[in-house]
């Protein structure tokens, strides 16, 4: 062999095994996986801290504290490799959602029927409808819009959910124990689910949609027609409320203060006119205040001028 | 604040309510218009807020003679019913 066809041959097996060595790297961190083994692995690893946690949530709770956060760092770990797979369309880890469900006890109060082996598939099937995704024939029709307005409010949700934990992971076990952590993380699993998005979207447009109509609704108010008796009332009523605050206004507290006064004992002597308020939330407005509460309520009525005559006749 | 008005009551009527509405809730006047094409219809009227301590001069709804527009005089703007 020449010395060539040599030297070829080595760059030839140099480039080959590179080739393989960065597809199998590319791999690696293509996915997170947990093959079936290393679930089990972090079974034997998460009950190792369950023990641990136990042992050291009454006498040495900064111990446990320590404890809880490396369950709720596992948790959070697990639900986003599910939540990945699962946006990934891929459903070949159940092995993974067994485990999951394991260490968070999901099922065991509402599945009452789920059997052994199954409970994962059952839990599934009867728990998280949307999560398979073909459960459901809404799911089916779901055209690429739909499903990405789902997904990015899956995303929104699980994100509240997660800053809301992350936030009592300073919080010592007696305030914050690994049971109510699980249920947390219970919140964040859901939070991933098309039924969760689905519903809170709901929520959120039957929000809006009350919004709009009751915006509708002041902007279309409508005026009842006034009598004559009716509109003096309110030009006399318009006259005296100006004069008292008026005076309320006056830079010379001594005569300022009597007219406050007389604001606010007419407003306590009314508080069927305002059920939200007490007599010490009148007492703590400055004139300010009570301006903007003696126009709330007169616009309240505008329909029902009776209503506010005893008000008005404090005042004169 | 955006309000209606029964647009088939009396010109006084209109001119009482939107007096009244004035008075009572420290509100003031900024437009009135409506469509009177339909023989039943209402009327829109704008007020904004006002100050509390300075009550508005009466305002008068009047007709103009071929009856198709509403003025407000008083020192409020006036509005035409557009029909």
């Amino acid at each position: 062999m020449s010395l060539s066809k040599l030297f070829m041959q080595i760059v030839a097996s140099g480039v080959l095994c590179a080739i393989v060595l960065t597809s199998t790297v590319v791999q690696a961190q293509k996915q997170p996986p947990l093959l079936k083994s290393e679930a089990d692995a972090e079974k034997v690893y998460v009950n190792d801290l369950l023990d641990k946690y136990k042992t050291y949530e009454t006498n040495t709770p900064d111990q446990a504290k320590l404890i809880r956060n490396k369950l709720i760092y596992t948790g959070v770990e697990q639900i986003d490799i599910v939540f990945n797979n699962y946006r990934k369309n891929s459903r070949k880890r159940n092995d993974l959602l067994q485990f999951l469900f394991d260490f968070l006890e999901i099922g065991m109060s509402s599945v009452a029927a789920v059997v052994n082996g199954e409970r994962a598939k059952t839990v599934l099937n009867e728990v998280l409808t949307g999560f398979k995704g073909t459960h459901t024939a809404a799911n089916k029709d779901f055209r690429l819009l739909e499903a990405q307005i789902l997904f990015n409010k899956m995303v929104a949700n699980r994100a509240k959910v997660l800053g809301a934990i992350y936030e009592k992971l300073n919080d010592d076990v007696r305030t914050y124990p690994w049971e109510k952590a699980r249920t947390d993380l219970r919140n964040y699993f859901f939070a991933g689910t098309m039924d969760d998005a689905l519903s809170s979207l709901n929520v959120d447009t039957g929000a809006e949609a009350n919004d709009a109509v009751k915006a509708k609704d002041e902007k279309a108010q409508q005026l009842r027609i006034s009598t004559p008796r009716e509109l003096v009332q309110a030009q006399d009523c318009d006259k005296d409320r100006a004069t008292v605050f008026s005076q309320a206004r006056d830079q010379d507290a001594t005569k300022a203060a009597p007219a406050i006064k007389k604001l606010k004992q007419a407003l306590k002597d009314n508080l069927d006119l305002i059920p939200d308020k007490t007599a010490g939330d009148i007492d703590a407005l400055d004139v300010k205040g009570l301006e903007t509460l003696y126009k709330e309520v007169a616009r309240r009525f505008l329909n029902q001028p009776d209503k506010v005559q005893r008000l008005c006749d404090a005042l004169k | 604040m955006d309000f209606t008005v029964d647009g088939n009551s009396s010109l006084q009527d209109q001119q009482n309510t939107l007096n009244h509405t004035e008075s009572q809730g420290s509100l003031k006047l900024t437009s009135y218009s409506g469509d009177a094409d339909d023989a039943s219809h209402t009327n829109n009227a704008s007020f904004e807020d006002r100050d509390i301590t300075t009550p508005l001069p009466p305002l008068t709804l009047v007709e103009s003679d071929d009856g198709n527009d509403v003025w407000v005089s008083g020192q409020l703007k006036k509005v035409a019913i557009q029909r």
